[in-house]
């Protein structure tokens, strides 16, 4: 998927670091669980709010904020200051 | 608690940041900190990499492309005017013709014409190819009770019946 970045007239450094990320990032995604995944892909992809995550996933706030630090902490963890 | 040691922000209230739950303390801090502000902003910066491609990816795919291509076409050439006269026009053109042959031979077939295909030759023919592809089944086929081995073993079969039954 990395190799879909599309080229936004940065220089080539900076292309390969993106598409490294996104890499990294899509590999870890792989990794969680599917309420992690699902929740994490909700918020920072679809910018949805707590609360609304909250109400699609029939969730209480708390559940969804602890899936998303579970998620975080895995997701910063295994990236380290990559991302 | 939303500093470490080293007077950053812990990993929770990083988190709880990211999330879009951070307190007014921890919001104040970003402010004011570059260090914290620069790994948000790499944070965010992956992400949007990620959002970025996996769109790009979904654009992409070949399948959504394919689906897509040929309703849009089917939905072009239904609507169009254009498209119904000229599928009126081919009906006629084609259709006319073809009615008017079926309708003259109709009336001006003879029952020779119509026995002219099935001659007595054709007919014995015919029925010495059937008898020869009889004789060549029959000569390699075993009785079709043979094949079941029925006679052989009366008692398999009563055992075989409560068991399917069973089931």
């Amino acid at each position: 998927m990395a190799s879909f970045l599309p080229a936004s007239g940065s220089n080539p450094e900076a292309q390969l670091e993106a598409k490294e990320k996104v890499k990294q990032l899509a590999r870890v995604l792989e990794t969680l669980s599917y309420n992690q995944r699902t929740v994490f892909l909700m918020k920072f992809t679809e910018e949805m709010e707590v609360a609304e995550i909250s109400d699609a996933m029939g969730m209480q706030v708390n559940t969804v904020r602890t899936h998303l630090h579970r998620a975080l902490t895995a997701v910063r963890g295994r990236l380290g200051r990559t991302i | 608690m939303t500093r470490e040691r080293s007077a950053h922000l812990s990993e929770e209230a990083f988190d709880d940041l990211l999330i879009g739950l951070g307190s007014p303390e921890s919001r104040a801090h970003l402010a004011a900190c570059s260090v914290c502000n620069s790994r948000v902003n790499e944070f965010h910066s992956g992400i949007d990499a990620f959002n970025r491609a996996s769109l790009a990816w979904s654009e992409a795919r070949p399948f959504a492309s394919r689906r897509a291509a040929p309703r849009s076409s089917v939905r072009r050439v239904a609507t169009s005017p254009l498209s119904w006269a000229l599928a009126a026009a081919l009906l006629i053109a084609i259709g006319i013709p073809t009615w008017n042959r079926q309708s003259y031979f109709k009336n001006n077939a003879t029952v020779s014409d119509l026995q002219q295909g099935d001659s007595e030759a054709r007919i014995a023919q015919d029925n010495d190819l059937l008898r020869s592809v009889n004789v060549a089944i029959s000569q390699g086929e075993k009785p079709s009770i043979d094949e079941y081995n029925l006679l052989e073993a009366p008692h398999s079969r009563s055992r075989a019946r409560p068991e399917s039954r069973k089931r």
